[in-house]
């Protein structure tokens, strides 16, 4: 590309050029290999089981309920992408005391939990926990997970 | 042939607006998003560098991360004005990529700024500050340039740039997914899916995902239809009776996965990813009123350097 051309371009370099350009972005296509920013694009493009297990972590209250607790409780980010990546490498790398230690200490300390009739001071424990769940169900009716694997326990200091 | 629709002659207005449109975008992003990208300075675990940074035996120095997080909304600025832009122009396409790359290169790659990136590195080596550009007062007013290829290329470029991303979308759906992508399933799955992580994470699932997966589910099944047509058939956004249906097609998938998923794209969700497909030198500019800085420069064209 000119920026202060004099004179102008032989007429091979644009066209050489652009065809260079779009085979360097359309390259990890053939490649199969995703980076950045040249990427095979491939955001939704997996096929997703109806079922999932999705790695969190909930609070249990003096009754024995599990309440949930909001994102910056259990990863400490407002993102939840983050926080699931957290939560999951936790869980992976065999760290899930030490996570759940830490979500004890952010609910005392934030008092933060998205069910609101059960404030901090009712939570006795969190659990980390990796819970299965069917998908549609529960994003369009709310249905309770189908089982749950707890990972690591710890109390909530009062 | 190929050469004249590759390089169409252009004013140089029409490169600059979308130089203006590219830095204001991401003047805007880098600011609103300042936090996150902060926060890569000080992460340790998971480091797994990719793009122009793969090299990297470990994470940057945390003062570097800052200095480049702090230059790039500065640099975005300086491209938006065009104020000294042979040498901001290229700074600010290396600092955004590597400061975009960075954030990327701890164990998820993240695709809502990769055109973004692309287009500032095809700005950067064009003549795009030909024209808006604020200038010293010490240097004369010229004339506005005339039509020339130089200002057409740029933006062909990365107007081929976008079809081309869109293209490897819908490639990767049906290379990914099958076939089976296109029955609607896989969609729902996936609205399901952000809904209910966020649901687990304590998050506000979307209500329009618990609207559309409780009573809507039937339409997804066009939706993913649509949605593969219109990625697989981008080229045909080149022709211009084809673009803006195009372009409404592609709008409308983002808006739609911003409603039910609050997965936001904001590159292609406020329309900058999609301008180097039209005559952006037709916007009425004289409307906007005169410009803040009139009396300390001009916002003028400044035509290319004199010779010599």
């Amino acid at each position: 590309m000119e920026r202060r051309s004099r004179r102008p371009l032989p007429g091979w370099v644009r066209p050489a050029v652009s065809v260079a350009v779009v085979a360097l972005v359309a390259s990890p296509a053939l490649r199969q290999r995703d980076s950045y920013p040249l990427s095979t694009y491939p955001v939704y493009a997996e096929a997703r089981p109806a079922m999932a297990r999705l790695p969190t972590a909930v609070g249990v209250t003096a009754a024995g309920d599990r309440v949930r607790l909001s994102p910056t409780v259990i990863g400490a980010s407002d993102d939840p992408l983050i926080v699931a990546d957290r939560v999951g490498d936790a869980i992976a790398d065999g760290r899930a005391e030490r996570l759940c230690r830490a979500i004890a200490d952010r609910a005392v300390a934030g008092g933060d939990v998205t069910d609101r009739s059960a404030g901090p001071s009712t939570l006795t424990g969190v659990e980390v926990v990796t819970e299965e769940i069917d998908l549609v169900a529960t994003a369009a009716d709310g249905a309770p997970p189908r089982a749950r694997t707890v990972h690591a326990a710890c109390p909530v200091a009062p | 042939m190929i050469g004249r629709w590759l390089a169409p002659p252009a004013p140089a207005r029409r490169l600059a607006v979308f130089r203006v449109l590219v830095g204001a975008f991401a003047l805007v992003y880098l600011t609103v998003r300042f936090p996150a990208f902060w926060a890569t300075a000080t992460l340790t675990d998971g480091f797994d560098p990719v793009g122009v940074l793969a090299p990297l035996d470990g994470p940057l120095p945390a003062g570097l991360v800052r200095a480049l997080v702090i230059a790039a909304p500065l640099l975005a600025a300086a491209v938006t004005a065009g104020l000294w832009f042979r040498v901001t122009g290229p700074a600010f396409a290396a600092v955004l990529l590597v400061v975009l790359t960075y954030r990327s290169s701890w164990g998820r790659l993240l695709y809502f700024d990769n055109l973004l990136a692309l287009h500032a590195l095809v700005l950067a080596c064009s003549p795009a500050a030909d024209d808006l550009a604020v200038r010293s007062r010490s240097r004369p007013a010229s004339p506005p340039p005339a039509e020339d290829p130089r200002y057409g290329w740029p933006l062909r470029l990365c107007a081929l740039i976008t079809v081309t991303t869109y293209v490897l979308a819908g490639v990767a759906k049906l290379r990914i997914g099958g076939l089976a992508w296109l029955n609607g399933d896989t969609l729902a799955h996936h609205i399901a899916f952000s809904a209910s992580r966020l649901e687990v994470l304590g998050g506000t699932p979307s209500p329009a995902a618990r609207l559309v997966l409780s009573d809507g589910l039937w339409l997804l099944t066009p939706a993913a239809v649509a949605t593969v047509v219109l990625e697989l058939g981008a080229p045909l956004a080149l022709w211009p009776r084809l673009r803006t249906p195009w372009v409404v097609g592609l709008w409308g998938f983002h808006a739609a996965v911003a409603a039910t998923m609050f997965v936001l794209f904001p590159y292609p969700l406020v329309a900058v990813a999609f301008a180097p497909l039209y005559r952006l030198e037709r916007w009425r500019w004289r409307r906007l009123g005169r410009p803040p800085w009139r009396g300390r420069g001009t916002w003028c064209p400044v035509g290319p350097a004199p010779p010599g």
